[in-house]
């Protein structure tokens, strides 16, 4: 069965190929004929669902792999099963969601590749029974979203946020990349199944804090827990199906799933629990607070999806089995009612052309079947029975009065939490549809009768799902309790029910939902008081600190980088030669114990002294004399100086080289010297004395160099061999002519090559010359 | 003989185009030659995989008294690859490159720069190799100047005279190394050098200076100066060439002495190698996201890659070394082929400058197709082949024990990917904004070519990164003869 997953998985990638086909058939069927993939996975993972057995997981290996040890194998257990249901059945219905609300759209073919990639990139995220893989497939889901967010990439805020978005979880992926290549490196394996199986636990390990850290920062970028939430709210500039699915099962929900799966390899310690419990607590107190006072229906929702992801990673930190079974729990009911929700907002939006909440007016009457699915994903927002919310939230209250020392701190922030859920509940479906706002009235664009079955098929079905779910919980049990097996290793039938009789718990309950009651009556002084408060932080305001940044970044580097590359010639040759000395004093440094003795020399002829005198004298006149043709005459002198000096060493042919290569260049130096600009002095003094110092160093470093290359002489070179054989085998009489053409022939083709190409060239740029003066002459 | 054609080929041509005149004949000689180039590299494969190791004494003078000419496993997937990009870059240019600069030889200077690179790649011989980087300095800087336009020429000025320095210091070092051994041959020089271990300090000198001259050839930080200054000036096709082929051409250099020289003395050279990496690495990267034109954040790029490359030869391992020539491989395609997209965008917009570009996405969703390829592809994206290079390199690093290092090469790949989204949002994503004038291109011309060879460049990416373990396998047995240079010295001095 886990193969055939994998063969179903594979088709949703590969059923972008057909998009073009169908998207010319049937422009606005795309979406329909696109939703069936899921939704076979869908039945797949549900008939997987029910025969799963508590404690046993299913694992499809495949030898399909980008390099050893990254083979796709997939792995089937209640994890898994609970996020690909949610993945898949949501797809399926944001797809038929989609084919009417991106009706008529230009470039739905990319909408929907992207979408397609995105779904498939996510199943195959909690499937994999590989880390690797786990990491591929989890930063295709940042590319597509990338993509999915900046769909409408003409909006500079679009842009701006898929960036952001980007950016955000990029560096949590390379970290998560980072921790998975460490983690192979310590246990030698990369399967979850051999981690899991073999109870690695890297608890001890001197490198676990690092590699904790790591996953962490992986977990709360993708999951948008504070201080990175603030891409979320920024995400909502995708179209709403893409809202909807990103916040209900994907994506940000990838965060909590990468913490529930790494459970086994690096949770339970002290460290795991504190910056989960940190974090989560935050998150979900600062999400719920920041998410009063908005207007936008979509804005809302995105503040309280961080304020529920907040509750999944505290859930996650409380590190009890009631509190992962919470976690879980809860991830489904938030998927179902968030997805709703958002796809309700997409149905006002195109119904009435507003999202503002103040703006709408009385839409019961006007559109009765979305009140009616509004009304029931609230109320399983709000926890209310008899919805899946009621238990979801129970079951959190359970596990934070059992958490042991800090219950203190973490049930009155939950309550708070959840007291502000319940007044945002009640505040969305008031102002949506009962109350009557006398000046306001809300235009119908398009009434509810005209939209498409598909169009509202999507909302009915999960809020009926909570509705169910909350009256058959028994449902889930078996996944949960097959979930639990697997993170915490605890085999533990676990029952979920939705009366749990009278306890501090139900009290809790009652307690919050009269708080929220209170609060909705206060509202408005409420809502005055938290935008004071978000007024007071707004210099905080997270995402034009992110955008500062990269501009003072791009700032910074964009002036050293002119530093750096800043055009002048003399300055890069500086840094060349000063580098090159400080590597070679490096060397010297090391190597003192040698010691310099004159006795490796030979010694000094007079006349070649003279010589030597002779060059210098003309070296400096040279450098300080004010004429162009002065200096270029005493370089000459000093070139054939240096020929001598060969003949007397008895190099014949290097010596007519260098004297013919000499006069060549003075006749061609003359030559051109007439086209010239006068000679002036342009350097400063200080620059002169500079150049003079960094050139005696050079000088005097090839100097040691040279001198120190006298210490060891070969005892058999090369050109012995040559000297013997040049006239025996290879038939010339000079020696120099025999290793040119003969046993070195090879350099002498290469470097005819280079006067070809230098002849040829300089022809080249010549003619391209001339014929540009000749055209300048025909323009003018 | 198998080898000798890898030069004889491009002299073949240059022959050709000295003799005939007509501009397009040459184009499609140019294009026949390129191939031919390629498929003999690839008859190489099976050589090496049977045989190790190929050498080919010139003249017929045993090692070490000539030339040898050698190619091991690295030397033939250079060799493949170099005439892969070249034989696409040929295509391309024979439609993108004016006629003008076609007329006045830009394939005759092209075959110059093959000539350098295929010679460099089975040098056995350092005044050889020197011989060859001349042919290759020579022929792209007249390449660089083709057309005489003022930035080419400021370009074109900077690059000849820094690349002289490196000539420079290769041909001192040679000199001194030549002096204090006797000998030129790779291998000799290696097996003199393990059989005396202890002179090797005395050598540093002289290798210091080759490896300077590498380090300018390659673009490591503090020697990169050149590249920017130059690649961004002539015609994309050369620019996409050079990127793929030149600073490569030093990174062979720099781990061929690595592995046959260079290691002897550890203790001093890792250390070195591995900091200059890491601040190509860095410097680079950073340099490349604050520039506004494309060619140019793509140049500043290259810098960036090559620290990657140089870092992996530093953790010295087989992995890592396998890691080090993947990478090379990954890096020539993907970054020519993002210079090659660049050129299709100038031809059809007149300008490369990011901020004045816009809405290439919903014009010509191929070339931003083909650019995501490549640019994600250099960010590490997988499945492309950037991922698969950047995990080998990190993990050969974290085997290796440099968490850190391994961590700074990781978090770079933000930066990385910081400039490609860059481009992407710009050029591909915004609206053209109306307040800048583009100068706008006279008549939409044709570029089917130039889009084949771009395709064609692409599908070897993907293909890379998708199955990248069978190129990993045979640049593992590729590390391995390079681990072991008793290989390399024991076929060449056929010992």
């Amino acid at each position: 069965m886990a193969n055939l997953l994998t063969v179903l998985i594979a088709s949703l990638f590969l059923a972008t190929l057909a998009i073009p086909v169908i998207y010319r058939l049937r422009t606005n069927g795309t979406g329909t004929f696109l939703a069936l993939f899921p939704l076979l996975i869908f039945i797949l993972l549900g008939y997987l669902l029910i025969t799963l057995n508590p404690f046993e997981a299913g694992i499809g290996d495949s030898s399909i792999a980008i390099l050893e040890g990254m083979e796709l194998s997939l792995r089937v257990d209640g994890l898994s099963l609970i996020f690909g249901l949610l993945i898949s059945g949501i797809g399926f219905l944001i797809l038929l969601y989609s084919s009417f609300y991106m009706a008529n759209q230009e470039r739905q073919k990319s909408f929907y590749l992207y979408l397609m990639i995105f779904m498939g990139a996510m199943l195959a995220l909690v499937f994999s029974n590989n880390l690797i893989t786990l990491f591929i497939f989890w930063e295709i889901t940042s590319v597509a979203s990338f993509f999915l967010i900046g769909y409408n990439h003409h909006r500079e805020k679009s842009r701006q946020a898929a960036f952001q978005a980007l950016i955000i979880t990029a560096v949590g992926g390379l970290a998560l990349l980072f921790a998975v290549i460490l983690t192979g490196n310590i246990t030698g394996t990369y399967r979850i199944s051999e981690i899991i199986s073999e109870g690695i636990h890297l608890g001890n390990h001197s490198r676990y804090p690092l590699i904790l850290s790591l996953v962490i920062i992986a977990a709360v970028t993708k999951s948008a827990q504070f201080p990175f939430h603030f891409w979320l709210p920024g995400a909502m500039q995708a179209p709403t199906p893409i809202s909807a699915y990103l916040h209900s099962a994907t994506m940000v929900n990838a965060g909590i799933f990468l913490l529930l799966r790494l459970y086994p390899l690096l949770g339970g310690t002290i460290m795991w629990k504190y910056s989960l419990l940190i974090t989560g607590s935050i998150t979900m107190f600062l999400g719920a607070f920041s998410s009063m006072g908005q207007k936008d229906l979509k804005r809302i929702l995105a503040f309280t999806t961080i304020s529920a992801l907040g509750t999944m990673m505290l859930l996650i930190g409380i590190d009890t089995v009631n509190s992962i079974k919470a976690a879980l729990v809860f991830f489904i009911v938030h998927g179902l009612y968030k997805g709703g929700l958002f796809m309700i907002t997409g149905i006002i939006d195109k119904s009435t052309g507003t999202r503002d909440i103040y703006q709408l007016n009385n839409l019961t009457k006007s559109m009765p079947f979305t009140a009616l699915f509004t009304f029931l994903a609230v109320i399983s927002m709000a926890g209310l029975p008899p919805m899946l919310g009621f238990i979801g939230k129970e079951l959190i209250y359970e596990a934070t009065i059992q958490m042991p020392q800090l219950s203190w701190i973490i049930v009155p922030l939950g309550v708070g939490a959840n007291i502000i859920m319940v007044a945002i509940s009640i505040t969305v479906f008031y102002e949506l549809f009962i109350y009557q706002k006398k000046k306001i009235t809300t235009k119908l664009l398009i009434k509810e009768k005209a939209f498409p079955t598909s169009f509202l098929v999507g909302p009915a079905i999960l809020a009926f799902m909570g509705l169910l779910l909350g009256i058959a919980p028994e449902i889930l049990e078996n996944a949960i309790s097959n979930s639990i097996y697997f993170i915490r290793g605890q085999s533990i039938k676990i029952t979920l029910s939705l009366w749990h009789g009278f306890n501090e718990v139900l009290l809790l309950s009652i307690l919050t939902i009269a708080g929220g009651v209170i609060l909705f009556l206060l509202r408005k002084p409420a809502n005055r008081f938290i935008a004071h408060i978000l007024n007071l932080f707004d210099i905080y305001h997270l995402p034009s600190i992110f955008n500062n940044l990269v501009n003072t970044y791009l700032k910074v580097t964009s002036r050293n980088t002119e530093r750096i590359q800043h055009g002048y010639h003399r300055f890069y040759l500086m840094t060349f030669f000063l580098v090159t000395i400080a590597i070679t004093s490096l060397h010297l440094f090391k190597i003192t114990d040698i010691p310099f003795s004159l006795q490796y020399f030979s010694p000094v002829k007079p006349h070649v002294l003279l010589l030597i005198i002779i060059a210098s004298i003309a070296v400096l006149f040279a450098v300080f004399t004010k004429t162009r043709l002065s200096a270029i005459l005493a370089m000459g002198l000093t070139g054939y100086s240096i020929g001598l000096i060969y003949l007397f060493y008895g190099a014949v042919d290097l010596a007519i080289t260098q004297f013919l290569a000499e006069t060549i260049i003075m006749v061609i130096f003359v030559m051109v010297i007439y086209y010239l600009p006068t000679f002036a002095v342009l350097s400063t003094r200080t620059s002169r004395i500079r150049d003079a110092i960094i050139s005696i160093i050079t000088g005097l470093f090839i100097t040691l160099v040279i001198l120190k290359a006298e210490l060891i002489k070969p005892d058999y070179r090369v050109s012995d061999f040559f000297t013997e054989n040049s006239y025996t085998l290879g038939e010339g009489k000079n020696i120099v002519n025999t290793i040119l053409v003969d046993f070195r022939a090879l350099d002498t083709l290469g470097e005819m090559f280079v006067i070809t190409m230098a002849a040829a060239g300089v022809f080249s740029l010549f003619k391209f010359q001339i014929k540009r003066l000749k055209e300048r002459k025909k323009d003018s | 003989m198998s080898l000798f054609a890898h030069i004889l080929i491009p002299l073949g041509f240059i022959i050709l185009a000295l003799l005939i005149k007509k501009a397009s004949i040459k184009r499609r000689l140019a294009i026949l030659f390129a191939a031919i180039n390629f498929l003999w590299s690839l008859t190489l494969i099976p050589i090496v995989q049977f045989n190790d190791i190929i050498v080919v004494q010139t003249g017929g003078w045993e090692a070490p008294y000539g030339i040898s000419l050698v190619a091991d496993k690295f030397s033939v997937i250079m060799l493949v690859i170099a005439a892969f990009i070249f034989f696409i870059s040929t295509v391309y240019g024979a439609q993108e490159v004016d006629k003008e600069r076609r007329k006045s030889g830009h394939f005759f200077f092209s075959f110059g720069v093959l000539a350098g690179v295929n010679g460099s790649f089975i040098a056995g011989d350092i005044f050889n190799l020197y011989v060859w980087f001349e042919v290759m300095l020579m022929s792209s800087f007249i390449l660089v100047s083709l057309g005489g336009e003022r930035p080419q020429m400021e370009g074109s000025i900077k690059y000849l005279i820094l690349n002289l320095i490196s000539a420079l210091f290769f041909v001192s070092g040679v000199g001194l190394l030549y002096g204090n051994l006797g000998t030129l041959n790779m291998a000799h020089i290696s097996q003199i050098i393990a059989n005396n271990k202890e002179i090797i300090p005395l050598l540093n000198p002289a290798l210091i200076l080759m490896f300077v001259s590498f380090a300018i050839k390659g673009a490591l930080v503090p020697f990169f100066f050149w590249l920017p200054a130059s690649y961004h000036t002539p015609p994309p096709t050369v620019s996409a060439m050079f990127a793929g082929l030149l600073t490569k051409v030093g990174i062979y250099s720099l781990i061929r002495f690595y592995t046959l020289y260079l290691y002897h003395d550890d203790l001093f050279w890792n250390k070195i190698i591995l900091w200059l990496g890491t601040a190509s690495m860095i410097v680079g990267a950073m340099a490349a996201s604050s520039q506004i034109f494309f060619r140019k954040i793509l140049s500043f790029h290259i810098i960036s890659q090559i620290g990657y490359i140089v870092i992996a030869l530093a953790f010295f391992t087989k992995a890592s070394l396998a890691a080090a020539i993947f990478f090379l491989v990954h890096n020539m395609l993907s970054k020519t082929n993002a210079f090659l997209v660049g050129g299709i965008i100038r031809r059809q917009t007149g300008t490369l400058n990011i901020k004045a570009l816009g809405d290439i996405y919903r014009q010509n969703p191929i070339w931003a197709i083909l650019f995501f390829i490549s640019a994600f592809s250099l960010a590490g994206l997988p499945p492309l082949s950037g991922f698969a290079a950047k995990y080998l390199v990190i993990k050969a690093g974290v085997e290796a024990d440099m968490i850190l290092i391994s961590m700074i090469a990781l978090f770079t790949g933000i930066l990385t990917l910081f400039s490609m989204v860059k481009i992407w949002m710009e050029v591909f994503w915004k609206k053209v904004p109306e307040d800048i004038a583009v100068p706008l291109p006279v008549k939409k011309r044709k570029e089917h070519w130039m889009l084949t060879a771009s395709i064609a460049m692409a599908v070897m990416i993907i293909i890379m990164g998708v199955n990248a373990q069978s190129l990993l396998n045979f640049c593992n047995s590729a590390a391995h003869t390079l681990l072991n240079p008793d290989i390399y010295i024991n076929a060449v001095l056929n010992q």
